[in-house]
């Protein structure tokens, strides 16, 4: 031990190993760890711990963040703080039941939605994502429909939905397959549909099959 | 980085849309992924990553520079996970006794060994306290100065060299019961 070295002074240097592994200390601090390296066995095999689990903390991070979908929803809440307050007519009278809309307003969705449906490539379970240019008749609500593998968590449904930032608004049918629609996503938006499309495939454990929807 | 972060501010306060799409660009996948490393819930994380855009929009313009952006941006990710994780569970806080003293008798062998296993580590990691893996995630993914985890998470560098060298501690505890108990 060198005269400089004590235990506070090790335990000091110690305390700034994990920024010496990611490279963030100053000159100063980096010098008097080297120098402690030099001196100490264990400092180095610290280090060498420290960087192991550095680059498994690196390796292991997801790599599915919202993404795009997340910015498209961001300024659909922008673009709705924007809209002026409805008026009085707009507004559901007080104590009434403004109901009656809500079915038919669910149809039109469901008839613009089958109007505009978009025709892809069928992607089956970790194939590749191909949108074929025909049939895109622009507007209405964008579905996409998939099936789920059998031993799916609803959590890992729920997050597999929830990366495409999608809702399942059917099914499911007769041969397990459901219906989602991309949230404040236009049938016509080809962009945000592939990119639905390929979060789903990214994920073959949950999703054993996803198209766009008919 | 910073610079041009912050001139994106300056535009995102002005209104400019288009400004904030950058500064999300920018921003999203490691806001979220910090949310993440303490919630463990994407559809939560994600959600977060929304409301802290959101009021990076609404308050970009009482921004004043003191930090950097990315302190602010994490500080305000971490308020709102704080947030959540106390609707989630009503009782909680940050539950670390800084001063707790370490067993200090591992095996720095058995631990490298440990390490090499990817399985053992990660298991490892996600038995840290929600603060321990915070500090872990801003030091190792983001490759953070502990001066600026120290403004994100709002206590003195100290805490955050000590936070982190109980997370070492107990991260060696755990690899080195996993090494005793493997065959």
């Amino acid at each position: 031990m060198s005269d400089t070295q004590t235990p506070e002074r090790d335990a000091e240097l110690d305390q700034l190993l994990p920024w010496y592994v990611n490279g963030t200390l100053s000159d100063d601090e980096r010098a008097r760890v080297e120098t402690y390296l030099a001196a100490s066995a264990g400092a180095r095999e610290e280090v060498e711990l420290l960087r192991r689990l550095r680059d498994h903390v690196k390796e292991s991070q997801p790599a599915q963040s919202p993404g795009e979908l997340g910015l498209k929803r961001l300024q659909r809440e922008i673009a709705a703080e924007r809209k002026p307050a409805s008026t009085p007519a707009q507004a559901a009278p007080a104590g009434g039941s403004p109901g009656w809309w809500r079915p038919a307003a669910i149809a039109a969705a469901l008839v613009i939605a089958i109007q505009g449906a978009l025709l892809f490539q069928t992607w089956q379970g970790g194939g590749v994502v191909d949108i074929a240019g025909s049939g895109q008749a622009g507007g209405g609500i964008a579905v996409i429909e998939a099936t789920f593998a059998p031993e799916a968590t609803e959590a890992q449904i729920r997050a597999a939905l929830q990366a495409i930032d999608g809702r399942l608004i059917d099914g499911p049918g007769a041969l397990g397959v459901y219906r989602i629609q991309l949230i404040g996503v236009d049938g016509a938006d080809e962009e945000a549909i592939r990119a639905a499309l390929a979060a789903l495939a990214a994920r073959p454990d949950v999703v054993t099959g996803a198209n766009a929807g008919q | 980085m910073q610079q041009e972060a912050r001139q994106l501010l300056d535009r995102i306060a002005q209104g400019d849309e288009s400004a904030l799409g950058d500064f999300y660009r920018a921003f999203e996948g490691p806001v979220y992924r910090f949310v993440l490393s303490r919630l463990n819930d994407s559809f939560e994380a994600a959600d977060i990553v929304n409301d802290v855009m959101m009021e990076v929009w609404r308050n970009a313009a009482r921004f004043e520079g003191r930090s950097k952006v990315t302190t602010w941006v994490f500080g305000i990710a971490r308020h709102k996970t704080i947030d959540r994780l106390r609707k989630r569970r009503p009782d909680h806080g940050e539950e670390l006794d800084e001063n707790l003293p370490d067993d200090d008798s591992t095996d720095p062998v058995d631990c490298l060994a440990a390490a090499e296993n990817a399985e053992f580590i990660q298991l490892c990691l996600e038995r840290l306290s929600e603060a321990h893996r915070e500090v872990v995630h801003l030091a190792f993914f983001e490759d953070l100065p502990y001066a600026e985890i120290a403004g994100i998470v709002d206590c003195p560098e100290g805490t955050v060299k000590t936070r982190m060298f109980h997370a070492k501690k107990a991260l060696q505890r755990c690899l080195q019961r996993l090494m005793g108990d493997s065959p």
